[in-house]
């Protein structure tokens, strides 16, 4: 381990305010350790009244401490004076939050530059050499040497108090709020010279902010201070990445630019005892999680249509005894696979509607990856504005991806599934791509190396061979094509739905999709609505792309759709065991089976199965234990054909 | 501190400190070369002439005789030797006297500051011409006990000033990083503090050499201050009061210089403060 | 698609002296917020924010001449006439620093029933929804609260105060100029969550001007860059922050710093804002920009790219 250089045992500050008649006592610090090593940056934040720019003062000798002991390059500095405390002070330099105050106004640049190797008396026959190294070292000019602080910009007078405290080439530095009165801009720019500084000069800070992307950007190790004590310490990635202590989570959460106010500000989400975003879409905490999505995930609200068309409801038939052939009950069925909604439409009317887990016919679910589908029949509508066409270069509207993996990929490999791509759809795999592309959208706790937001995920993708060839199911294409959609209707993706398909099929509820810090959708799972609004998205099948009167997409796509794709889920084995021959078209399953039945599915459940023939639409809601279960799987399709065989 | 062109600029702009500013630098040069203006240099000093007694103003004495027969406008011109001699040398001593302690006060703090404020509190507590008639009748008339004395009623307003602003001066950032790298008080104080009152400082010294004259005259002109034969403004309107409707020039000639020069200083006193401390402009 | 309630159209500020325009530092700002949206102001430290803002209520200093138009729902085209209708009534401002914005030797009940007596309301009717008013922004012990001089208060608590005077009338516009800038992170996003929640009940359009790009990202609906007192860029929040085009909004965004970019990797925007826009020939930005070419000579127009509008001579797409 590196020396230290700082070491602070047990020390204790206490003010007394001085007033009329009773004297007031305020613990500054609190019995409070830590040390400073050589070459490191210590991070120190916390709120105003937290105590941390005392910790400064007394880890750098500037005020004396009530108790305890600090201990600076091996002495204790309040035994040492004179000399001796002169030769401990030229090791140190101090950098304070407001530049222009900190600079005395009557004293030239050059002067205050100066001013520490003046009272060191280090003259040598280079001085003046020295100061001119030292401004051009921080980006002063020489003609700035001759101005005074009010003639410079606060970030120009932050240099030169920079350029001040490292003038007698010292060990450790104080950053009190080094950039906490610049723009962010000119906050980059301190943050990066005294990135420089530090390895150039293989200099030690004490770093206090009380902004945690400013202790974060810069520190080794972080400590969290609250009323004078540590709350939490240590290395600055795990305290961001996995914070332990409720004041650290919630300054983390409340950092601007950390989530859009819509859903996530509400003062305190009310998130169930033992949430965890790392395990919300595992049992049991999917149950609650995949209802109440906006509650810890940034969503944009869908809106619905201002003339909702509603289903025709008919008095339902009792259904839960119904068998399914060597499979038992409907009923049975439904609580073997942890239902939270089913919906059956047959002709037109709902002939069974059944809600679990607390939901009703306005609750919204997540949709998880029958998200995909929805996108599929916006591109329909897009392609038939002229807006794009499938046959397009990916690139042609992202040119940012001219480096990426879809560098020469079709919108119709995209949407059909045939990019290849290095991407691994391994669900419970952390090093797996899907879930570092979760990670990036928020839906999991960020890790050290993740690529913040999902735009720029999509561009870190790479490719794994010739385009169009073989079936890969990779979630990452819908939402390029997502991305896509917004740049060529100049839209968000939630507006673009709800202008050309929430309100054109007069959907009845708003619907919400999560979003990363940046507003990019997670369009191939994030989008929560009710299953009524859902089952309508079958009805455009089945009425050859009509809502009532409404057209909402060209027939010749739904044919095109239904038809299915030439190449078909061979390679994927269990799937060649649920429908034998099936293929994948524009983000939705077919079956090829006999009644040509399409469908969409989400892990945990989730279903629009369509049968065209029957003229049936099935929605079904769950929340299994496990993202995907061959054995859940089949007994979803069972369930679903056999339904849509029969007659209501 | 601003350039002497940004101040020829300023007094260009501005027509009363200009008024006062050329004012007062007429009386300056006048003092200045009082010998070779006035039409009589040795009644100037002093030296009677009983053969002019009581010429009204005229060819030969543009400002009459007084009763002694010296030509009063060889009087007034070096009457202004003493009257800015002891402004200066009264604000000057008055000024650095209560600088130092003021500094000493608001910096050190603590007991030092409570000993040293009291002390003024209770200069400050007399009105300034009764302390100083007080301070003189104990070390006897003279223009120099005179001096004295004003510098002994003044000195507690500058104290005051810069103990105020040292106080606050002590608690900005700039002073703080200069004591936390260790910087010694007596260079923290004389470069970081001390430089940080001049502006204060210039504008109520300006403000202060007027008041100055001003009570000069007035202990002449009891007696207590410049004595006979000396010209003295103060001691010449004290001559002359008993002639006010006889001899009317004798008293009013030095009035008016009093009245000149005074209205010169305020005038360039106020412009001083314009100029130097934004803040008070409109 | 609601109306718009302000439609701010090639709005300009000159600082003369002596007759003679020494600067311009709004330089033809053009916008329009519609009810219930959000446009955020962004920029650095003197690109003409705050001035913006100012400007629009005429707040502006004696040697400042206003051009422009400025159009409020309801009311026309605001001239100096109409202004004193308009002002604190219709338009609402909330300031950085509310330890200086109120009066300190007066109680926060003093300052609010003036106020209220200025919206038309009676003394019985004023006390009623000051309470009212103080209870919706979340503050709880009122009686204390009223009573209070304004440094006895924290400064959340008398930002809190003064969106509740703000929002004593019912106006259509909220001009919120850095709210949150002077107060701690954690107080400062429960301040804009009451700003966001407050504007979902009441439904007035909100002009909020931060140089927090983050801040602004977090409740904006629309995001206006400005740049030596020109919109340089300005779209849907959502599509010029993920998606960037003028090289200037790139800066911006890159010099957020967090733990996941590489120390020391932030790119900087070399150089500052020019002080004084009257010596500007061509593009504001290319004497600090990367992509500097030789057609930025000629002062660009913001033209629509990629969905959103961008004034630079150099992106195309």
């Amino acid at each position: 381990m590196s020396p230290t250089q700082i070491s602070l045992n047990h020390v204790k500050k206490t003010f007394r305010t001085r007033g009329l008649g009773k004297r007031k006592e305020f613990d500054a610090l609190v019995d409070l350790s830590l040390d400073l090593r050589k070459g490191e940056i210590l991070g120190v934040v916390g709120e105003s009244g937290s105590g941390k720019s005392t910790l400064g003062r007394c880890a750098f000798g500037i005020v004396p401490v009530t108790s305890g002991k600090v201990t600076v390059f091996g002495e204790d500095i309040s035994q040492v004076s004179g000399s001796a405390l002169r030769d401990i002070k030229k090791r140190m330099g101090f950098v304070f939050q407001d530049p222009i105050a900190s600079l005395n106004p009557r004293m030239y640049v050059k002067d205050l530059i100066a001013e520490p190797m003046r009272m060191h008396q280090e003259f040598s026959h280079n001085f003046y050499e020295r100061i001119e190294y030292l401004a051009s070292r921080v980006g002063l000019s020489s003609e700035q040497l001759q101005r005074r602080p009010h003639e410079l910009s606060g970030g120009q007078c932050q240099r030169v108090a920079i350029a001040r405290a490292i003038s007698t080439n010292p060990e450790i530095l104080l950053l009190d709020e080094p950039t906490s009165s610049l723009d962010l801009s000119v906050q980059a720019q301190i943050l990066n010279l005294l990135s420089d500084l530090r390895s150039e000069f293989s200099l030690s800070y004490l770093l206090i902010s009380h902004d945690l992307d400013v202790i974060s950007h810069l520190s080794d190790r972080t400590m969290v201070l609250h009323d004078g004590q540590i709350v939490e310490f240590g290395d600055t990635q795990s305290i961001i990445n996995d914070p332990q202590q409720e004041y650290t989570k919630t300054l983390l959460r409340m950092k601007s630019g950390s989530g859009r106010i819509d859903t996530l500000g509400t003062s305190s989400p009310s998130l169930p005892p033992g949430f965890d975003l790392d395990m919300w879409q595992e049992a049991p905490l999917n149950r609650w999680a995949f209802q109440n999505v906006e509650k810890f995930i940034s969503t944009q609200i869908i809106e619905a249509s201002s003339t909702p068309a509603p289903w025709a409801e008919r008095k339902q038939s009792p259904w839960r005894d119904l068998e399914i052939s060597g499979e038992g009950s409907i009923g049975s069925i439904l609580e073997s696979t942890y239902t939270d909604a089913l919906l059956v439409v047959q002709n037109g009317n709902i002939v069974i509607e059944h809600y679990e887990n607390g939901m009703n016919p306005e609750s919204k679910h997540l949709l998880q990856s029958v998200s995909k589908g929805i996108l599929g029949v916006l591109y329909a509508q897009l392609e038939a504005e002229g807006l794009l066409a499938t046959s397009d270069l990916i690139i042609e509207h992202i040119p940012e991806l001219a480096g990426s993996g879809y560098a020469t990929a079709t919108i119709s490999e995209a949407l059909d599934m045939t990019v290849a791509l290095n991407f691994s759809e391994e669900y419970h795999d952390p090093d797996s791509e899907i879930q570092q592309q979760d990670r990036s959208a928020n839906w999991r706790h960020r890790l050290a190396g993740d690529v913040p937001g999902i735009h720029p995920f999509l561009q870190s993708l790479t490719g794994s061979g010739q385009h169009g060839q073989q079936f890969q199911y990779c979630s990452a294409n819908t939402d390029l094509l997502a991305w896509i959609a917004e740049r060529v209707c100049g839209d968000t993706y939630a507006t673009i739905l709800s202008d050309r398909l929430w309100k054109p099929m007069g959907l009845v509820t708003d619907s919400t999709i999560t979003v990363d810090e940046f507003g990019a959708p997670l369009a191939n799972g994030g989008i929560s609505m009710t299953a009524r609004d859902l089952a309508r998205f079958g009805a455009l099948f089945l009425d050859e792309g009509y809502i009532g009167n409404q057209a909402v997409v060209p027939k010749k796509w739904i044919a095109q759709t239904l038809a299915g794709a030439s190449n078909s889920v061979q390679s994927v084995e269990y799937l060649q065991v649920l429908h034998p021959g099936g293929s994948y078209k524009n983000q939705w399953w077919i079956t090829k089976g006999e009644n040509q039945e399409i469908y969409c599915v989400g892990i945990y459940g989730q279903y629009i199965w369509i049968d065209p023939t029957t003229k049936t639409i099935i929605v079904k809601f769950s929340t299994l234990p496990v993202a995907t279960n061959s054995e859940h799987s089949r007994l979803h399709m069972a369930l679903f054909r056999e339904i849509s065989r029969r007659k209501f | 501190m601003k350039t002497l062109v940004e101040f020829k600029r300023y007094l260009l702009r501005n027509k009363l400190s200009l008024v006062g500013f050329l004012l007062v630098n007429f009386i300056l040069l006048v003092a200045l070369f009082a010998p070779w203006i006035a039409p009589s240099p040795k009644e100037g000093r002093g030296v009677e002439n009983i053969d002019h007694i009581g010429f009204g103003p005229g060819w030969h004495h543009w400002m009459g005789t007084d009763i002694l027969g010296r030509d009063v406008l060889s009087r007034v011109i070096y009457g202004a030797r003493p009257a800015l001699l002891i402004a200066i040398c009264v604000v000057l001593v008055a000024a650095t006297v209560g600088t130092i302690l003021g500094l000493v006060a608001g910096y050190m703090g603590g007991w030092i500051d409570e000993v040293i404020m009291r002390v003024c509190d209770l200069f400050l507590s007399f009105p300034p011409l009764l302390l100083a008639l007080v301070a003189v009748s104990l070390l006897g008339p003279g223009l120099t006990h005179a001096a004295l004395a004003l510098v002994i009623s003044w000195w507690p307003w500058y104290a005051r000033l810069v103990r105020g602003q040292a106080q606050s001066l002590k608690s900005r950032a700039f002073v703080e990083v200069a004591s936390a790298m260790g910087v010694g008080t007596f260079t923290i104080v004389r470069r970081h503090i001390f430089r940080n009152v001049t502006t204060p400082l210039i504008i109520q010294a300006a403000a202060d050499l007027g008041t100055v004259i001003l009570a000069a005259g007035s202990l002449a002109f009891i007696g207590l201050g410049a004595q006979p034969p000396q010209s003295d403004w103060g001691l010449m309107v004290a001559d002359g009061r008993g002639l006010v409707f006889d001899q009317w020039w004798v008293a009013t000639f030095p009035g008016l210089a009093i009245f000149i020069t005074v209205l010169g200083f305020n005038l360039l006193g106020d412009g001083m403060r314009d100029f130097l401390d934004p803040r008070s402009q409109k | 698609m609601s109306a718009p309630i302000i439609r701010v159209s090639n709005l300009a500020v000159d600082f003369a002296s002596k007759g003679i325009v020494v600067n311009t530092p709004l330089r033809g700002v053009s916008f329009e917020v519609e009810s219930g949206k959000t446009l955020g102001i962004v920029g650095e430290t003197g690109c003409g924010k705050t001035l913006t803002g100012l400007s629009i209520l005429n707040l502006l200093p004696p040697n400042a001449i206003r051009r422009g138009e400025i159009w409020l729902d309801g009311h026309g085209e605001l001239n100096s006439q109409n202004m004193a209708d308009v002002r604190g009534v219709q338009i609402s401002f909330i300031f950085q620093n509310p330890h200086s914005a109120f009066n300190p030797v007066f109680t926060i009940e003093k300052q609010l029933k003036i106020v209220a007596h200025r919206q038309g309301l009676d003394h019985h009717q004023g006390e009623r929804i000051i309470r009212d008013r103080l209870k919706e922004v979340g503050l709880d012990d009122i009686d204390r609260v009223l009573t209070s001089f304004p440094h006895q208060l924290s400064g959340g608590m008398l930002q809190r105060c003064m969106i509740a005077m703000a929002l004593l009338g019912t106006p259509k516009l909220l001009i919120a100029d850095e709210p949150t800038t002077a107060l701690d992170s954690t107080i400062a996003r429960q301040i804009l969550t009451l700003i966001y929640n407050l504007q979902k009940q009441y439904g007035f359009a909100l002009i909020l001007i931060s140089h927090d790009v983050g801040l602004v990202s977090d409740i904006a609906d629309n995001i206006a860059v400005l740049y030596a007192g020109r919109v340089v860029e300005t779209g849907t929040t959502n599509l010029v922050l993920s998606d960037p085009k003028h090289p200037y909004t790139k800066g911006l965004l890159q010099a957020i710093p967090s733990a996941s970019v590489v120390r020391g990797g932030l790119t900087a925007i070399p150089g500052q804002v020019p002080a004084n826009t009257l010596t500007i020939v061509g593009c504001s930005f290319a004497s600090r920009c990367s992509q500097v070419q030789a057609s930025c000579a000629n002062d660009p127009a913001l033209k629509e790219i990629a969905g959103r509008n961008v004034a630079c001579g150099v992106v195309t797409r």
